[in-house]
């Protein structure tokens, strides 16, 4: 198709057509999983039989790109005290170069929550489960009492949760480091220890805050924390992270090195 | 990697704020839509227009140059609806008959449909008009910003938004 014959074409005509049909696009219904701001229902805290606050839902969870940032439902604590290994690990980080998530690896927990895609949570007495449609990830957190399970590092790490009053703590360790923080790619080690923690304010928002406990990449803990928006028109997507990934076949971007 | 600017605007109205007075005041329909029927001689007109940063949730998208934009006309060959990024491949037929295939990088699916794009958006032979951030490293390749399609409707990339 040759540029000149398209630009041709374009008459008066296709102005009134393009404009007859902006009108209608515009009038369409939406589709239940749009991005069109909806507000949240309103209510009180739901709770479970057993009287906890009950998390289940579909969150909307700000994308968080950059977790020292304040934004929009998002709150960061600006520069970030890295210890001289963590200094060099930013510095050093280049995603063209190889970045782990470009490659389908598993995203992490804590870049699972800042990605901008939704969450579900789903909760028992004894387990909180993340469903996350970033790569359609997982994350079973147990709420029944036990102590962190001596094992090999994993990409998840081990997690466990109690209840702290009507704030479910999720307390997380024994990660591989292999993961980035955020889009970004602020770094962390394997001695990284996650506190985040879960509190259904409404019917509609959770607020959740997450302590970075990182003693060889940051110099002390640090928080960052958001509300999270419940979006009952949602559903999770399937994600099919390797059918369409382009980027890594033609060499746009690099395989991560490990 | 500081450098990396990573910013929640859309991309579009920033660089409205860039053009002169008379043109910023058209609707952004209007405007793309002019864009895209400019009549160009070269189909890789590049439009050096300064635009916000880009945020990528699967993969940072530092190898796109979100200072540049190029305007690409052609014929759809591929039109993949998938994640982890949908893509569009376009042929691009120069003045001299010469043909190119263009490789454009857009949002997730839940990205895409959340912006207004459906599967069946475009499918191969297709007309369309596309704006994009090129790769840096020259090849005919760019992310997304927006696509004027053959009956006129512009539909934008989700850049850095809800996706």
């Amino acid at each position: 198709m040759r540029a000149s014959a398209i630009a041709s074409g374009m008459s008066t005509r296709y102005f009134r057509l393009f404009f007859v049909l902006s009108a209608i696009a515009m009038a369409a219904p939406v589709f239940s999983q749009t991005g069109e701001y909806r507000p949240p229902p309103t209510g009180p805290t739901p709770r479970t039989t057993d009287g906890k606050p009950d998390l289940s839902g579909v969150w909307d969870p700000p994308y968080v790109p950059d977790m020292t940032k304040t934004a929009k439902n998002q709150k960061g604590p600006g520069d970030l005290p890295f210890t001289e290994w963590g200094a060099s690990e930013w510095r050093n980080y280049h995603a063209e170069e190889g970045d782990y998530t470009g490659a389908c690896l598993p995203t992490g927990f804590v870049r699972g929550i800042n990605s901008p895609m939704p969450l579900q949570i789903m909760q028992s007495p004894k387990y909180v489960t993340f469903l996350f449609e970033w790569d359609n990830w997982f994350h079973i957190v147990p709420v029944d009492g036990r102590g962190h399970r001596n094992q090999d590092p994993t990409w998840a790490g081990d997690s466990i949760g109690r209840w702290d009053g009507d704030t479910l703590v999720v307390d997380t360790v024994n990660l591989n480091g292999k993961t980035k923080l955020d889009t970004v790619g602020h770094p962390l080690s394997d001695q990284l220890h996650v506190i985040q923690r879960f509190t259904r304010i409404d019917l509609g928002h959770i607020a959740y805050e997450i302590t970075i406990d990182d003693p060889k990449t940051y110099t002390k803990p640090w928080k960052s924390s958001r509300t999270f928006t419940l979006r009952p028109d949602w559903e999770i997507m399937e994600y099919s992270c390797m059918e369409n990934n382009k980027s890594l076949w033609e060499g746009r971007i690099k395989p991560p090195k490990y | 990697m500081q450098n990396l600017n990573v910013t929640l605007d859309e991309t579009f109205p920033v660089t409205r704020n860039r053009l002169p007075v008379a043109v910023k005041a058209l609707p952004n329909r209007a405007l793309s839509f002019i864009m895209a029927t400019m009549k160009l001689r070269n189909p890789f007109f590049l439009g050096l227009l300064i635009t916000c940063g880009v945020a990528f949730a699967h993969h940072s998208g530092v190898m796109f140059d979100n200072q540049k934009e190029v305007t690409v006309m052609g014929t759809v060959k591929e039109f993949n609806f998938d994640n982890p990024h949908v893509s569009i491949i376009i042929t691009v037929t120069d003045d001299k008959g010469v043909t190119k295939d263009w490789s454009f990088e857009a949002a997730s699916v839940r990205g895409m449909v959340q912006a207004g794009w459906r599967r069946s958006t475009l499918k191969p032979g297709d007309s369309v008009t596309i704006v994009g951030h090129p790769l840096r490293d020259g090849r005919p390749g760019a992310q997304l910003v927006r696509a004027v399609l053959a009956d006129g409707t512009v539909l934008k990339n989700n850049i850095g938004g809800n996706y």
